[in-house]
């Protein structure tokens, strides 16, 4: 696994730079495009600032990773010529997880740092005084992006494993098309009131429970995923 | 796709003796394709060339063996042991004393040269660095920090096959290797491949177009077309015991009538005046027809009598 994991480290570090420069500038764009909603104090600009960063940098990092690792696959066959080395085809999925994964871990971090200084910098400019967003909210937007992240990746990557990125990327808008048909779908009302009751109970819990639950959710979403990724990919010929 | 009804069945074949790689009638089905019942071998410490124009199967035949494609039917025997007896983790393990080098240069383009030293450390136990960096130095390979999309493909080449070479497999697959290469390089290459050869500890399988190659390296020649191996024998017999006899119609007719080799019905490929013929073996064909000219075959009039021959 190690080799593997290596050459995505190695696709990654030389993509970062490529990465960087337009996740900045949709951030950039998303904070002053909310900016006029938000309330005149140091705080609430300060948060605003840092959860315009988690959202759109956890999102749009995570997928830029995920292309770029499944993009790289198919460059001159290197899907095919991997699996000439000494691994198994479950290494190979379960390294791509696993460099997934520790790709979000590094965005969340990076994101959540590059958030608070921001966040602090433009406070101390606008009202000439640091503010940070609180411990809870930052609990609360970190984890319900992460969960999303996750989630997201778990369903889309075993259609990846399957056909490969040429072909799979047809499919990457489904899952949210499938969100927009849920209300469509027949028996709407008890999707609805199951969807109620759910935010009822689970907002009961307060924000530490819910993002440990998200988290939880979505690591389980994943962990299910990887396992279906193998058993697909243990029957592709290339 | 036309059906290759006969094989040119010439004895001595890879398939006799103690081999490191053995395919027992391997099939493969693609919708516009498919191998059909592929049998061959890769004996220890020998050089099998795997002969074919382009799209015969080489490379499909390849990829089963490697693990990338999954045969419909047939057998993989990999150093004795049938590779569909194995667990993933053993044939994993089995696979470390495989090596591969494609015919292009397909690691993840960003990696530098010493990235991908270091990739293949990582995934072959018995890789040896001091080995990589001699070979690298040998074929003038000394740019560290180029990265793969920046090297030609002459470089590339060389990169591919110093990371194979240093991994001391016991076995070597490579797919066209000489392809698109000038020939200094190319023979830089095989130059480098014989010198890795000489103990006779390791084998080799290796497909090509370029028949001179083959010539100068190979110990055995599988010819493949249309998805099945049409000819199996050692490179010698081409060039010692095979011939090519330039007839005239009357002259050909009275062969044809007479025809002495019961193992190969006879191929034709006609010219513009004349008819030139495979012959399996020279020396019996001369005696039989001493007033026909025959000369001595190559692997390139061989491909030319199987793809564009005729059967008679």
């Amino acid at each position: 696994m190690k080799a593997l994991l290596y050459s995505d480290w190695c696709v990654i570090k030389s993509s970062i730079k490529g990465y960087v420069l337009p996740a900045l500038a949709i951030m950039a764009i998303a904070g002053l495009t909310g900016l006029d909603a938000v309330e005149p104090n140091a705080l609430a600009i300060s948060s605003h600032v840092h959860s315009v960063a988690v959202s759109t940098g956890i999102i749009m990092l995570s997928l830029f990773g995920f292309f770029g690792f499944f993009g790289n696959d198919e460059r001159e066959g290197w899907e095919g010529v991997r699996l000439s080395l000494p691994v198994t085809r479950r290494t190979v999925v379960r390294s791509r997880y696993v460099a997934l994964l520790a790709w979000m871990g590094v965005v969340l971090i990076a994101v959540n740092l590059l958030g608070a200084v921001a966040g602090i910098v433009i406070a101390l400019v606008r009202y000439g005084q640091p503010a940070i967003m609180p411990a809870s909210e930052l609990l609360m937007a970190n984890g319900a992006i992460l969960a999303f992240a996750l989630l997201y990746v778990a369903i889309v990557t075993p259609v990846f494993f399957k056909m490969g990125i040429t072909k799979a990327r047809m499919y990457v808008s489904l899952p949210f098309l499938a969100c927009m048909l849920l209300p469509l779908l027949p028996g709407k009302e008890a999707i609805q009131a199951f969807a109620h009751g759910m935010s009822e109970s689970v907002g009961a819990m307060g924000p530490l429970p819910l993002v440990a639950l998200a988290l939880v959710a979505g690591l389980a979403c994943y962990a299910a995923s990887a396992l279906v990724s193998e058993r697909i990919y243990a029957r592709r010929s290339f | 796709m036309t059906n290759v009804t006969y094989r040119i069945d010439l004895g001595a074949g890879t398939n006799e003796g103690p081999s490191v790689l053995r395919i027992r009638k391997l099939s493969k089905s693609y919708r516009d394709f498919s191998l059909q019942d592929v049998s061959m071998a890769v004996p220890e410490g020998m050089v099998v060339g795997l002969v074919g124009r382009n799209g015969a199967g080489k490379t499909t035949l390849m990829k089963c063996v490697l693990g990338a494609t999954l045969p419909d039917a047939g057998s993989i025997e990999l150093f004795g042991q049938d590779v569909a007896t194995l667990s993933d983790v053993q044939l994993a393990r089995l696979r470390e004393r495989v090596c591969y080098v494609s015919a292009t240069i397909s690691y993840p383009q960003a990696m530098t040269t010493r990235d991908v030293a270091h990739l293949y450390q990582l995934a072959y136990p018995r890789f040896d660095q001091q080995e990589f960096e001699r070979l690298c130095a040998a074929m003038g390979l000394d740019a560290p920090h180029r990265t793969v999309s920046e090297l030609s493909r002459g470089m590339g080449m060389k990169l591919q096959l110093a990371c194979a070479l240093a991994t001391n497999a016991g076995l070597l697959i490579l797919d066209e290797p000489t392809a698109g290469l000038d020939p200094i390089v190319r023979d830089e290459l095989l130059d480098i491949l014989r010198a890795w050869m000489g103990p006779g500890t390791h084998s080799v399988l290796i497909s090509s177009h370029i028949t001179s190659d083959l010539e100068h390296l190979a110990d055995y020649l599988v010819m493949i077309d249309d998805g099945q191996v049409v000819l199996d024998c050692e490179r010698d017999i081409i060039s010692d015991v095979m011939g090519v006899a330039n007839l005239r119609s009357e002259e050909l007719r009275h062969v044809l009538d007479t025809w002495p080799f019961e193992q190969m019905r006879p191929r034709v490929l006609r010219h513009d005046l004349s008819w030139a013929l495979l012959v399996p073996d020279r020396t019996v064909f001369q005696q039989a027809y001493p007033d026909c000219a025959c000369d001595r075959a190559t692997i390139d009039d061989v491909m030319s009598f199987v793809v564009k021959g005729e059967l008679r």
